[in-house]
């Protein structure tokens, strides 16, 4: 691993040199990726930069999308099909039709009759994972060749 | 394509489980080559347009409720029409209580083998958290 420390260097740049991309090295690149970028959002009209890395979920109630951290709520402008793109191959997963989550907040799941997962957040707080995105949130956690 | 062909497998099972079963009691026709045949056209077919259901299910989102009135429906008419064509099965009102005590159980058990496929998966989801913490 090289680190050059510069007190001239303006913008830290991360620069990976490698062969293929293996599932360890991806899970890395996502971890990078968490730390390094946020996303705006809105609170009693004061816009707020919010890293992702404190960003639990991503919901959509009634065509307007929330951010959900810890405790607080913000109002996002970004609908949750460019947050879903924007956020491919950061530890962001899309768990139902109006749900992003980011995994590394999650704590268990756990299965359901329906056939659904019930993820359960460090927070204590609980999302559905819909039939049809748990082999993607399956794939985040295992990786694709399980 | 995995889900279509794991469905099959398990309501081909239980399809061919419950035929020797009631066959017994002769509420089934013996299990022949024939039967086993057509068994299998009707975990195929279940299979198939359960796969489509679920393509339509992701757009729409439906309620557990009525997902599962869904691929009850589904069972039902592909045994009463296929069970009607293949002659295993009235053409009358009737056939639907000759394919009742094949078909709920037969759901059943494929619906368990979901949960359990989903277990499966949680325990193992569940193993990589807490081998990251």
């Amino acid at each position: 691993m090289l680190i050059e420390q510069s007190l001239d260097c303006k913008e830290t740049e991360i620069k990976i040199t490698c062969g293929l991309i293996d599932d360890r090295l991806k899970k890395l690149i996502e971890q990078i990726k968490l730390y390094s970028f946020s996303v705006i959002g809105f609170k009693d009209g004061i816009s707020t930069p919010i890293a992702l890395e404190n960003i639990y979920y991503f919901e959509s109630v009634d065509n307007k999308t929330f951010i959900y951290l810890n405790k607080e709520v913000y109002r996002c402008n970004e609908k949750l099909y460019e947050l879903e793109k924007s956020l491919a191959g950061t530890a962001f997963v899309r768990i139902s039709k109006n749900c992003i989550l980011n995994i590394s907040v999650v704590n268990s799941v756990r299965a359901q009759l329906s056939g659904r997962l019930e993820a359960k957040l460090s927070n204590n707080e609980k999302v559905i994972v819909s039939k049809h995105y748990i082999k993607a949130f399956r794939d985040k956690f295992l990786g694709e060749g399980v | 394509m995995k889900s279509v062909f794991m469905i099959c497998c398990y309501s081909f099972t239980a399809v061919i489980l419950f035929i020797s079963l009631f066959s017994q009691f002769d509420m089934a026709p013996l299990l022949s080559d024939k039967v086993a045949l057509q068994a299998f056209t009707f975990s195929l077919s279940i299979a198939i347009i359960m796969a489509f259901a679920d393509k339509i299910n992701k757009n729409a989102d439906f309620s557990i409720w009525t997902d599962l009135l869904i691929r009850i429906v589904i069972c039902f008419a592909v045994v009463l029409i296929e069970g009607i064509w293949f002659k295993m099965l009235p053409f009358s009102w009737k056939a639907v209580i000759y394919a009742a005590p094949i078909v709920i159980p037969v759901f059943i058990i494929t619906y368990f083998f979901s949960y359990i496929t989903c277990m499966d998966w949680a325990d193992k989801i569940n193993k990589s958290i807490q081998k990251k913490k």
